[in-house]
């Protein structure tokens, strides 16, 4: 048996790996540490913001000397914040009609019912996990004091981006329609229904057809709806289009859609509260 | 170790993690991971095995995990691993020279990349990556020994 440097000891070093190897796997089957992450996620960055508003802004306000910059450096950001509200409400102005016709809606009264936007602005984005990993997520804070809740529908001014996870009421987790463990059921126009999971890279969803079950004819660039069918998303928003088509055997292919709306376009987004 | 020691060597430790997750933004086109953070635990682990051990590896991957927000345990376990591999074959290691340890210590660092990217990229996976992490973590290692006694110049580690 190998000898250890002085102290070492075998027991510990053993246990020592086995108790994280365990956590590791309990995490990984069950995600039972998630609210340890989420308590970690949401103290740092309370932390930031409290730091940054508190401690930094002040700081910042207090040494800057040229206070026509500044005005104008914060009218600046005022208007980006407005221009951006104006683009997500033209996406829903746009896209009005098939956001209100999701199928638990009432059909009979659609000209009745009002999209409610909350707005919500970027508190943490982990870019580099987004460009290299399966976890795509973004954590949001609601611009209005409102509860959201799970599962509601986070869009920007391009698109449908994923969908809610609450944490508190002043934060939340959105789950990117590229992460690897979202799913969103699709439609093309001519009525092939799938359902897309996340590939784990930027903007890019995937479905695996089973060419068994009838001829389809898939190409290049073809467009791709919300069906609707899982209750959250509403029906007939436009998703992406066939970024590429992978032959996994003779009788199965892969779909890889490249999503229209880029969650790095903005840093604000609406939150559909129907 | 002496508490205001693990203090800094913690902060040592999130920063080097933060300059990583940056460096890695931009290597990320060339299919280059950077690994300064895990290469700095190989080379205190290996300087002072008895301060490094397998607890102080767990605590700064559990924190690691926290602060990446990926599956807790996972840098604890593969810091771990290393710990222990390292105490393991330690007066072995020590009879290396400094170019055979560069070497074994890029090849943990391939290993580090490979299981990290089963776990965290699982249908993106790709060999090009950890091949040329080993390479990366190479040519990091020839400069991390400067750094790790310049950054640690004032504890007993």
């Amino acid at each position: 048996m190998a000898r250890l440097p002085d102290k070492s000891s075998r027991f510990l070093l053993i246990s020592t790996f086995i108790v994280c190897l365990s956590i590791l796997l309990i995490d990984y089957r069950l995600g039972a540490f998630k609210p340890v992450q989420n308590l970690y996620n949401s103290s740092s960055i309370f932390f930031q913001v409290f730091s940054k508003e508190v401690i930094l802004n002040p700081m910042y306000r207090s040494l800057s000397s040229i206070k026509d910059t500044k005005r104008a450096m914060e009218e600046n950001q005022s208007l980006k914040q407005e221009l951006n509200k104006q683009l997500i409400e033209n996406y829903i102005i746009s896209n009005k009609e098939v956001l209100n016709r999701n199928i638990f809606f009432d059909l009979v009264n659609l000209e009745n019912i009002e999209t409610n936007l909350l707005p919500a602005k970027v508190l943490r984005f982990d870019v580099n996990q987004y460009l290299c990993c399966n976890k795509h997520r973004i954590f949001l804070s609601p611009e209005l004091t409102s509860n959201v809740n799970s599962f509601k529908v986070v869009i920007n001014r391009e698109g449908i981006v994923g969908q809610t996870i609450k944490i508190s009421a002043s934060l939340f987790e959105v789950i990117l329609l590229s992460d690897i463990s979202h799913k969103i059921p699709i439609q093309n126009e001519e009525g092939f229904y799938c359902e897309a999971s996340g590939l784990g890279m930027p903007k890019k969803i995937f479905c695996d057809v089973d060419l068994t079950l009838g001829e389809r004819d898939f190409e290049l660039n073809q467009r791709f709806f919300s069906s609707g069918l899982g209750g959250i998303f509403p029906k007939g928003i436009e998703i992406g289009s066939i970024y590429e088509i992978q032959d996994l055997s003779s009788k199965e292919v892969r779909l890889i859609i490249e999503t229209n709306a880029d969650p790095l376009s903005s840093n604000y987004f609406g939150v559909l509260q129907q | 170790m002496k508490l205001s020691e693990l203090f800094f060597v913690t902060i040592i430790f999130l920063i080097l993690s933060f300059i990583d997750s940056q460096i890695n933004l931009f290597l990320r086109d060339f299919l280059i991971v950077s690994n300064i953070t895990y290469l700095f635990l190989c080379y205190l682990s290996f300087r002072n095995p008895q301060k490094i051990n397998s607890l102080f590896g767990a605590y700064i991957g559990f924190l690691i995990d926290l602060h990446q927000n990926v599956f807790f345990g996972l840098h604890a376990t593969l810091f771990t691993l290393t710990i222990l591999v390292i105490n393991y074959n330690y007066f072995r290691l020590r009879m290396f020279s400094s170019l055979q340890i560069t070497l074994a210590f890029s090849f943990f660092a391939a290993f580090f990349v490979g299981f990290k990217s089963i776990l965290l990229s699982t249908m993106n996976f790709k060999y090009l990556v950890v091949f040329l992490s080993f390479f990366s973590a190479f040519i990091t290692y020839l400069f991390l020994p400067n750094l790790g006694k310049f950054l640690i110049k004032k504890t007993k580690l």
